[in-house]
């Protein structure tokens, strides 16, 4: 007899064996079995409740919706734009740029031509309280001391 | 008339009926059927996994339940492995809480064993409804508590394998499914169990 003969063999007397234990079980499991199945029986064909044809799509969705909810009220709440401007556009980090973001300063651009009129009309005004430069290059010799 | 359409889980496609009254009432008596036949069995090879009278029920009676609740509507040709791939599932997750609860007691200092809270033995004391000889059927029993101890020796997939390959009877592709793996690691599982349990229970058992 080979291996393969006794091994089924020993199969053969174990299923025996396994299978007479199961008639002789206690009235009590019994019972408890053929209530377990009429409870599974009454259970066949019975609709699921809609929410619960979602499985885990369900509470991953409800997850993602309050993740949205968070994320898009802290937004709203810091004015609909992040508080610091990138580098290249940040106010104030560097005097020697020019800065026209604030609104003082789109007007003054846009009046330069009217300040610059205005800085010609002013001069010739200021003119007579100041002594002329040539003027005092020639013979302002008071002293009366010659050369 | 039953109308059949096509759903797809997972990797198995399957054939569900619409749920009309008939045709639940014929899938109701059919799932009735085929637990009446495997109830025994399974609760059987529960308890040789677990050891214990109630957690054996448990994981029967749920396993029946979801295999009612989630698979009636597949062909009853899939409900064996189905069934026991759930009831394998319960009695992992049984055994995986034991071993928690274990390590939980053991570091408060408890001393109980797994199968500690197991009820009496019922096979030894129940009376043969089947009329054999008391001697024979105390053969029987010891036969099958040999058995039963050399088990529980065993790796879990090669008890697994032996259980429901030899025992319960599926075929080696039913088995696969049953166990998630596949038919190669079936013959593996089932070569490596018989060889251990014959070494074990002597060339003599029964």
């Amino acid at each position: 007899m080979n291996t393969s003969e006794k091994d089924d063999i020993f199969a053969r007397k174990a299923r025996e064996a396994f299978l007479a234990s199961t008639e002789s079980l206690d009235p009590e499991v019994l019972a408890g079995l053929r209530a377990a199945r009429a409870r599974a029986v009454e259970a066949v064909g019975q609709p699921r409740a809609r929410w619960q044809s979602y499985g885990w799509r369900l509470p991953a969705g409800a997850v993602a919706l309050l993740f949205v909810a968070v994320v898009g009220g802290a937004l709203l709440r810091s004015g609909g734009a992040p508080s610091t401007l990138p580098a290249p556009f940040a106010v104030g980090g560097n005097d020697d740029e020019p800065v026209v973001f604030t609104s003082d300063n789109l007007d003054l651009y846009a009046d330069l031509d009217f300040y610059q009129w205005m800085e010609t009309e002013d001069q010739p005004a200021a003119a007579p309280d100041e002594p002329a430069d040539d003027e005092d290059d020639g013979d302002d010799d008071d002293t009366g001391v010659g050369g | 008339m039953i109308t059949f359409r096509r759903r797809t889980s997972g990797r198995l496609s399957f054939y569900t009926p619409e749920s009309s009254p008939g045709a639940r009432l014929d899938t109701a008596q059919e799932l009735n059927r085929f637990l009446a036949e495997v109830e025994r069995r399974a609760y059987r090879i529960a308890q040789l996994s677990l050891r214990s009278h109630e957690d054996a029920q448990d994981a029967v009676q749920d396993a029946m339940f979801q295999l009612a609740k989630r698979y009636s509507g597949r062909p009853s040709a899939e409900w064996p492995p189905l069934f026991y791939r759930i009831l394998q599932s319960r009695i992992r997750d049984c055994q995986r809480r034991r071993a928690v609860r274990n390590r939980v007691l053991s570091f408060f200092g408890g001393q109980r064993g797994e199968g500690e809270d197991e009820a009496p033995d019922p096979i030894v004391s129940a009376v043969d409804p089947a009329g054999r000889d008391p001697s024979e059927q105390v053969a029987q029993a010891e036969a099958m508590g040999a058995l039963e101890t050399a088990l529980a020796a065993l790796p879990a997939r090669q008890r697994e394998a032996f259980m429901l390959r030899i025992l319960e009877g599926l075929d080696v592709a039913e088995t696969a499914a049953s166990m998630g793996c596949s038919e190669g690691s079936v013959k593996t599982h089932l070569s490596r169990a018989v060889h251990s349990l014959r070494e074990t229970l002597g060339e003599h058992w029964p």
